[in-house]
């Protein structure tokens, strides 16, 4: 039986694990509806309510809406990516499933990237639909460059979302993530402007909202059809870059601390 | 790979997904409009099959227009089509060309307005030293890339009325008594039709606004005397009650409408039983109001990315009045749907380049304004074509009958669907010939200098960057400013600098004098500047306000940013981003002048630098 | 012993403190090709520590860990492994086939999926859901994630703790037919009886100490037998007379002694014409046995015959 020699995974394998994992995870994810239909809903009704009924009201056309398709759908994308690390990484690390794989010669970033690449198609579903809703009623125009420019960025500003998701699911059960989770997430999402417009906050609170990395993600999407704030797209991104870095810090010692427990 | 091939297959629906999100209306594709400007016949005889037609007041489905010398022909016969060139208009929609019934001309107005496909402007009041070269060349149906000029000349005014702040040493009216010589005075200066200011509330007591006014009875006295001479007379009024007037005084038409009051029932029914017209201008009541219409034509129309950085820096600023009320705008909407659906006839005007609105784009946003205050996408058209063109007398423009001059848009979409389609430009004519359109003009870039050292003045005064330095005074205003400008050896870096020395005149009211830096030979050519940040200069002198102007090539206005001088030598940077609606790609020159708040000044300037 | 061979796993002297718990002292463990160790001890020997040594979740305080040539955690080490941790559960929603096939793309020469779900007997349940399985058929699920990857060895921590006899039976066939294959298998328990059932060669960890190492029987020896425990008109001297080293103790009226061979020795007792009242025989637990080795003075006399045996 011992006839065959360890070799060192090959770039195509990794590539066909990448891909188990992450249909795996689809699978997992999609046959728990209970998850699934709020993620996708939520947004999408806050949206329509928020987005839209308050387009039909104002002037502008388009306006109202556009703004508020950018921060819904910074809204619908940081949810998945915080529930798909913080809740179940915590679910995978009480269970034991983390460790099985740890001591299976699975490439540790595999794991990580399938969960990314399930944050994100969750993202990019959640995205898609509120452009369609946008774009058919609530008369969002934008030019095709700003269309695919608002995806790219708000999916790739899911990672720093990612980061902080991984940092909550190494470090508290899987029974209390999915509140912890929500504890952040919602206050965050109203404190950064993302359910309201942030001009329509306070002074106090605008400053504020300079502590969350959804205000930064949110205003780099606004900066794409022009209606940000006014800082420049290198500070938000700045500000989103060190808010991963910091994460992924913490979320390397905590996982070690993980991988290490008897 | 099954799941591969999902994965593929789902990258593809994203991108079907995003292709088919809405965008501005597209602009035609620039080498699509080179491939149809070569493809346009350069015989004077020739027709557009394939295309659906708007002649001013009906639309002709799957029609053909044939032109000839430069006028509309009568649709050729079927059998000599063969030696006649034919032009596949690919289902296009053609429209007259444009007519923009309330405007003020000068500087590049009527080559702006043509771009937009505005092929005729009906000015309210300009310049005569403007107004009479372009109204001689107005009839040739020779190539020329500039919109047609119609105007009142000089408008009907009180001493002290509106109309003689711009600075215009203009002629004013005392009493009803001088009516019919002053009339007769403007026609003979070449005037098409006599636009009169009226106010009524000026001779109330206690009226509190900036202008006098002419009373009743002049107005009623001009306006029987510009009937008299067969011309229209049509009235600048702001309120009701003048609104009133006018009508009761048998005038022609409105040149705006109002907002503030709903028009009365009886001033509507006057209008009516009289035939009036009114040219609501809801383009400049827009931006009184402060709707930000310029600013989304900017984002969010198909001219987003073509408009020019003048244009742009003109349409984006609104007045904003904070003297009107809320519903200030709401109430001009609803007074100009009030009197459409009475009969009276509306037609499109923008009142530009008023702020907030500028030549050519804004009667594009005008003729949505229109629909939104209840015109059909059909009547907006007519309103700024047919109804034009039955009331003024401008001759066979605003009609695509037989006949006509050969002025028309050929459109990508249908304006019927949705009036923001005549921003769909493919192809404007003017008099048969094709003209570029404001997505075919090439934006010119200037040369761009190697070092932005502009001068030291170490010996003389000759700069580095730039051609001369040259005096620059309001004399080209008629104003009375002078200037001179000499080197110096002692400067603020040791050695020379430019001194610059003068006195503010008082008869341009906008007064300025000092010194400017010309980049070429002639205004008409510039640098490119876009590589630079900022410009930084070290200047002492008379301590005051002075102004830093800069001049892109054929735009009537310098753009223009103030700096303090302080008798002490000092530095100032002034970062360009800071001076709007410049094109720093083609930058005629930058002036540094001394305005009214100096009236006897001198300063120095030297270490001259773009950084 | 094949010591002509290189052993695929050798801990030296390995020892791991949990603050001032030691949880591991100075453990020597080897597992040689195609062998089968089980690794013997009550909750809290230390077995799970020796594994998660091995298989470098831990990093020892002190001793060697060598795994089929890399040290701990190796990824070429954990190439050649299949793992079967104590506390592991699946996700819920995913299928028996999914799973296999998730960690089949991990190794590089995985085995057929047919042959590892024969082997585990999961053929007939491909298309269920974890969640619908039994214990039984989740450990056998588990087992057959262990050894999809073609492994030269497998660990196998405590896979039967928690399942009825039946499929205690049906693991322990699996685990046979693992090793009739050639691999080598090291497993925890701490039943003397699946060790015994399964094992080339068991190993007793006591408090963090090996206390005992040997083929199944002489393990047995040590910690097999029963306790006869009576009232009775004879002395201590007289039972020990009648039985020579069986080592009869007085717990109050009752004498008890420990016996591999009770029948034989209560039939010496009755032929001697001891009189035994309120007697009964009880097989001794595992505890009482672990705890007695760990004693250095025996208690329990083992025969010489036996310990050669």
């Amino acid at each position: 039986m011992s006839q065959f020699q360890p070799i060192p995974l090959s770039l195509s394998k990794r590539w066909q694990i990448l891909m188990l994992e992450t249909q795996t995870e689809l699978l997992k994810t999609f046959r728990s509806p209970a998850f699934v239909i709020p993620s996708l809903a939520f947004p999408v009704m806050f949206y329509v309510f928020f987005g839209l009924l308050f387009n039909a009201i104002g002037g502008n056309p388009g306006n109202a809406a556009k703004y508020m398709m950018a921060t819904y759908a910074v809204f619908g994308a940081i949810g998945p990516a915080l529930f798909s690390f913080g809740a179940d990484v915590a679910t995978d690390k009480d269970k034991g499933i983390l460790s099985l794989k740890l001591v299976s010669p699975m490439p540790v970033s595999s794991y990580f990237a399938a969960r990314i690449a399930t944050a994100m198609l969750f993202a990019l579903l959640i995205i898609l639909s509120l452009f369609a809703l946008g774009a058919v009623f609530g008369d969002v125009v934008m030019t095709r460059s700003q269309w695919v420019l608002t995806l790219v960025v708000v999916l790739a500003g899911t990672l720093p979302f990612c980061a902080i998701g991984l940092f909550i699911g190494l470090s508290v059960s899987a029974k209390a993530a999915p509140a912890v989770v929500n504890v952040i997430y919602l206050p965050m999402a109203f404190l950064s402007g993302l359910w309201v417009p942030i001009h329509l906050f306070p002074n106090s609170m605008e400053m504020l909202a300079n502590a969350f990395p959804a205000y930064h993600l949110a205003q780099l999407a606004l900066l794409v059809q022009g209606n940000h704030a006014g800082s420049p797209w290198y500070l938000h991104a700045g500000a989103l870059l060190a808010f991963t870095l910091v994460f992924l810090v913490l979320s390397v010692r905590q996982f070690k601390r993980v991988d290490n427990r008897g | 790979m099954r799941f591969s091939f999902i994965v593929i297959a789902g990258i593809a629906l994203v991108g079907i997904f995003l292709s088919v999100l809405p965008t501005p209306e597209v602009s035609p594709v620039p080498t699509d409009n080179d491939a149809r400007l070569a493809s346009w016949p350069a015989s004077e005889r020739y027709q557009i099959v394939n295309v659906t037609v708007f002649d001013g007041q009906q639309w002709h489905e799957h029609a053909s227009l044939s032109i000839e010398d430069g006028r509309i022909a009568e649709p050729f016969e079927r059998t000599n089509t063969s030696d006649i060139e034919q032009i596949d208009g690919q289902g296009a929609y053609i429209i007259p060309g444009l007519i923009d019934a309330h405007t003020h001309s000068w500087g590049n107005a009527l080559k702006q307005s043509l771009e937009y496909g505005v092929t005729t402007t009906l000015d309210m009041f300009t310049d005569l030293r403007f107004f009479t070269p372009k109204s001689a060349e107005r009839n040739a149906l020779s190539p020329r890339q500039e919109a047609d000029l119609f105007s009142s000349g000089v408008l009907v005014t009180s001493a002290g009325g509106h109309g003689t702040e711009y600075g215009i040493e203009i002629p004013t009216i005392a009493s009803a008594d001088d009516a019919d010589a002053f009339v007769a005075a403007r026609l003979a200066e070449g005037s098409d039709y006599i636009k009169i200011v009226y106010d009524a509330s000026a001779s109330d007591a206690g009226h509190k606004g900036r202008f006098t006014s002419i009373d009743y009875a002049t107005l009623n006295a001009v306006v029987k005397s510009a009937h008299a001479h067969n011309v229209l007379a049509v009235v600048h009024v702001m309120d009701l009650l003048s609104a009133e007037h006018a009508a009761k005084a048998g005038a022609d038409g409105l040149v705006h409408t109002f907002g503030g009051t709903r028009a009365s029932d009886e001033l509507i029914a006057q209008m009516t039983s009289q035939n009036m017209f009114v040219i609501p201008t809801l383009s400049i009541l827009a931006s009184i109001a402060g709707e930000g219409r310029g600013r989304a034509l900017v984002s969010d129309s198909a001219f987003s990315g073509n408009i020019s950085a003048d244009v742009e820096y003109a349409i984006v600023h609104d007045i904003a009045s904070s003297r009107i009320s809320d519903d200030y705008f709401a109430i001009a909407l609803g007074n100009t749907r009030r009197m459409h659906e009475a009969g009276i006839q509306i037609m499109a005007g923008t009142d530009a380049p008023n702020q907030g609105t500028a030549h050519g784009i804004s009667l594009h946003d005008e003729l949505a304004l229109l629909v939104d205050s209840g015109l059909s996408p059909t009547d907006a058209l007519k309103a700024a074509t047919y109804l034009p063109y039955s009331r003024f007398a401008i001759g066979e423009r605003g009609t695509l009958q037989p006949g006509a001059r050969a002025d028309f848009i050929l459109l990508e979409r249908d304006p019927r669907e949705d009036i923001r389609h005549t921003q769909s430009i493919r192809a404007i004519v003017k008099s048969g010939f094709r003209v570029p359109s404001i997505f075919e003009t090439e934006v010119e870039t200037g040369e761009t200098p190697e070092s932005g050292l502009v001068s030291q003045f170490e010996s003389d005064l000759l700069p580095q960057l730039g051609n001369q330095f040259v005096v620059s005074t309001d004399n080209i205003m008629q104003g009375d400013s002078t200037a001179a400008i000499t080197h110096v050896e002692a400067g603020c870096g040791g050695s020379g600098a430019l001194r610059v020395e003068g006195r503010i005149g008082r008869q341009f009211p906008y007064p300025w004098a000092g010194t400017f830096l010309m980049f070429g030979e002639s205004v008409s050519s510039g640098y490119n500047l876009s590589n630079f940040k900022r410009i930084v200069f070290d200047v002492k002198g008379t301590p005051g306000q002075f102004r830093l102007m800069v001049m892109n090539p054929q735009t009537a206005r310098p753009s223009e940013v103030s700096f303090n001088v302080t008798s002490e030598c000092q530095s100032v940077s002034i970062a360009l981003a800071d001076i709007g609606g410049v094109d720093w790609r083609n930058v005629a020159g930058i002036g540094w002048v001394a305005g009214g708040s100096t009236p006897e000044f001198a300063f120095e300037l030297d270490n001259i630098e773009f950084e | 012993m094949q010591t002509h061979q290189q052993p695929l796993v050798s801990l030296r002297q390995l020892s791991k403190q949990f603050g001032k718990e030691t949880a591991l002292d100075a453990i020597d463990l080897y597992i040689q090709p195609n062998e089968v160790v089980a690794l013997l001890g009550e909750n809290g020997a230390g077995k799970t520590t020796t594994i998660s040594t091995l298989l470098g979740q831990l990093t020892p305080d002190k001793g060697e860990v060598t795994v089929l040539g890399y040290p701990a955690g190796h990824w070429a080490a954990k190439q050649q492994m299949g793992v079967m941790l104590q506390s592991a559960a699946l996700p819920d929603n995913v299928t028996v086939i999914e799973q296999l096939r998730l960690f089949a793309s991990y190794y590089p020469h995985s085995q057929p999926l047919a042959y590892v779900l024969k082997t585990a007997l999961l053929t007939d349940l491909v298309k269920r859901k974890v969640q619908t399985l039994s214990g039984g058929q989740k450990q056998r699920l588990l087992f057959a994630m262990a050894i999809i990857g073609n492994p030269r060895l497998v660990i196998l921590d405590e896979p039967t703790v928690g399942l009825d006899a039946t499929a205690r039976r049906e693991f322990w066939s699996c685990i046979r037919a693992l090793a009739a294959n050639g691999t080598s298998v090291l497993l925890t328990t701490h039943y003397l009886e699946e060790a015994d059932a399964l094992s080339d060669r068991i190993v007793v960890l006591a408090k963090g100490r090996v206390v005992a190492e040997g083929v199944p029987e002489a393990i047995k020896a040590k910690l097999g037998g029963k306790r006869i425990r009576f009232r009775s008109n004879g002395s201590v001297e007289a039972i020990e007379q009648a039985i020579p080293g069986c080592a009869a103790q007085c717990r109050g009226d009752y004498i008890e002694l420990h016996s591999l061979t009770p029948e034989a020795h209560l039939k010496t007792l009755f032929d001697a014409g001891i009189v035994l009242q309120d007697l009964t025989v009880v097989g001794i637990s595992l505890e009482d046995a672990f705890l007695h080795l760990t004693q250095p003075t025996q208690e329990y006399a083992v025969p010489a015959k036996e310990m050669s045996a």
